[in-house]
């Protein structure tokens, strides 16, 4: 399945607990914001934004990392455009 | 395995609550929190402050969540007694809990001044938040030459204060007790890189005032420093640490150091008790030694990894702790154990007008860093810290 997962900048403030918890999907840049990786990597670019296919562990596990953020920086929607967390 | 009471309803005894329910369905999960608040995030109340997210945002869990999750939360109480013979909770409500197991999670306690007249703020919880904004409006209506704040402390509270007083452009100086910011933490490089950021950036910077008294009856007028001068001002932010309220535990016959002792599996020397968080003194493996860290992703993995244990599944933790914020923009992050005092050698690698990054090494291992203005090795030290515990 495809995940659309999206860092708000403006909140993350760099404690990392996502790159903790899912280190091939989130990475801190040199601004101390989380970037997200698409299975470790970057391709095209750096971005705050991006779609994954992902199987359903790692699904799990990216929400995980989502819902570790003391800030709420992080969203996830499904293929659909429907968002899965925060919950709504 | 029947009842499991948690004493505090933070990030660290909440997410032992919600790992545990979804281990085991049908055990009595029952939080005592002093505050009257579902789950909030301590992290945003910074962002609340400065108008970055609605109040509302603030909360990450509905009272609802919890008859959902049917977790009981007992808010607005407090824990008396802990019979750790007879294996029970005696709350401030006059009710006896026993319990199977018993998850301490209480957090700390705020270092305070003593006596202050209106115009002291703190920064533990949300009603310090909307007391501060208060506080902020207050001093907003006031005529422009009142308008002058003052920090006390210069560790992570402070720099949250400092930001948030730059974030309404009011006029701002910060009392270190020390020599500088953390002052018993830091170089005198990265001290000087942090105090440059601070005057550049407008704000007053006063050091070595080991006790300074905030003068006014009823309302704060200034801040008396150690020569006998009285800085004028009308707002005074205080952040001088926190300590975990250890008398109530001693009191209930449980082994405390400088935090409730506890190992790497959080288990304290009594079966069924834990302690978790703010409050626990923990092994840490990748220091190698015993620490108490208060920050959000420390407290919030252990919760996760005592609900395991707790159901069955023995986990230790393993988690390079790391804290990070700023100053009017100046990134700061701290990793692993950066107590100076335990380390063998620390090396300055990162010295220049502004940045400053210094490792701590302990028998030739590498357990903790500092990194201000370049925070490009981050994720490298780090690993470091993980591979070498």
């Amino acid at each position: 399945m495809k995940l659309r997962i999206v860092v708000d900048p403006d909140l993350c403030i760099g404690a990392a607990s996502c790159v903790t918890i899912a280190p091939d999907t989130f990475v801190v840049n040199t601004d101390n914001k989380a970037e997200v990786l698409d299975h470790g990597a970057a391709p095209d670019a750096p971005t705050y934004e991006r779609f994954v296919e992902v199987t359903e562990e790692e699904k799990e596990n990216i929400i995980l990392g989502a819902q570790s953020c003391p800030t709420l920086a992080i969203s996830i929607f499904d293929e659909h455009g429907t968002q899965i967390y925060p919950a709504m | 395995m029947e009842h499991v009471v948690i004493l505090g309803g933070g990030i660290a005894g909440t997410t032992a609550a919600e790992e545990l329910r979804k281990l085991h369905a049908d055990v009595s999960i029952t939080i005592i929190e002093q505050e009257n608040h579902p789950l909030y995030s301590r992290v945003l109340l910074p962002h609340y402050l400065k108008g970055k997210v609605p109040r509302e945002k603030v909360f990450l869990k509905t009272w609802q969540w919890y008859l959902d999750q049917r977790i009981e939360i007992m808010a607005g109480v407090r824990a008396e007694a802990i019979d750790v013979a007879n294996r029970f909770v005696r709350t401030s409500e006059g009710r006896e809990l026993p319990f199977d197991a018993l998850i301490i999670a209480g957090g700390g306690e705020l270092n305070t001044l003593g006596g202050e007249p209106r115009g002291v703020s703190y920064l533990r919880g949300v009603d310090d938040a909307d007391e501060a904004l208060m506080l902020l409006r207050e001093l907003k209506m006031r005529p422009a030459e009142e308008q002058r704040a003052i920090v006390i402390g210069g560790g992570f509270i402070a720099m949250e204060y400092i930001n948030f007083f730059a974030h309404y452009t009011v006029p701002c100086r910060v009392v270190l007790r020390g020599n500088g910011f953390w002052s018993s933490a830091l170089s005198e490089h990265s001290q000087g890189v942090l105090a440059r950021k601070a005057i550049e950036g407008g704000v007053g910077v006063t050091t070595n005032e080991p006790a300074p008294e905030v003068v006014g009856e009823r309302e704060v007028e200034g801040v008396r420093l150690s020569s006998g001068e009285v800085l004028p001002c009308s707002l005074v932010g205080v952040g001088i640490g926190m300590h975990p309220d250890l008398s109530f535990y001693r009191e209930c016959g449980i082994a405390i150091d400088r935090g409730i002792a506890v190992n790497e599996y959080f288990e304290t020397a009594h079966p069924g008790i834990y302690a978790i968080g703010d409050c626990a003194e923990f092994f840490d493996r990748h220091v190698g030694r015993n620490v108490v860290y208060g920050n959000w992703m420390n407290a919030q993995t252990q919760g996760r990894v005592v609900a395991k244990t707790i159901a069955g599944e023995r986990t230790a933790f393993d988690l390079v702790s790391s804290y990070t914020t700023n100053l009017l923009g100046l990134h700061i992050v701290f990793i692993g154990d950066v107590d100076r005092r335990s380390a063998d050698e620390i090396r300055q690698t990162v010295e220049t007008e502004v940045a400053s990054v210094e490792e701590f090494y302990r028998a030739g291992n590498l357990v903790g860093a500092v990194l201000i203005g370049d925070i490009s090795q981050r994720a490298a030290l780090t690993a470091t810290i993980k591979g070498s515990g």
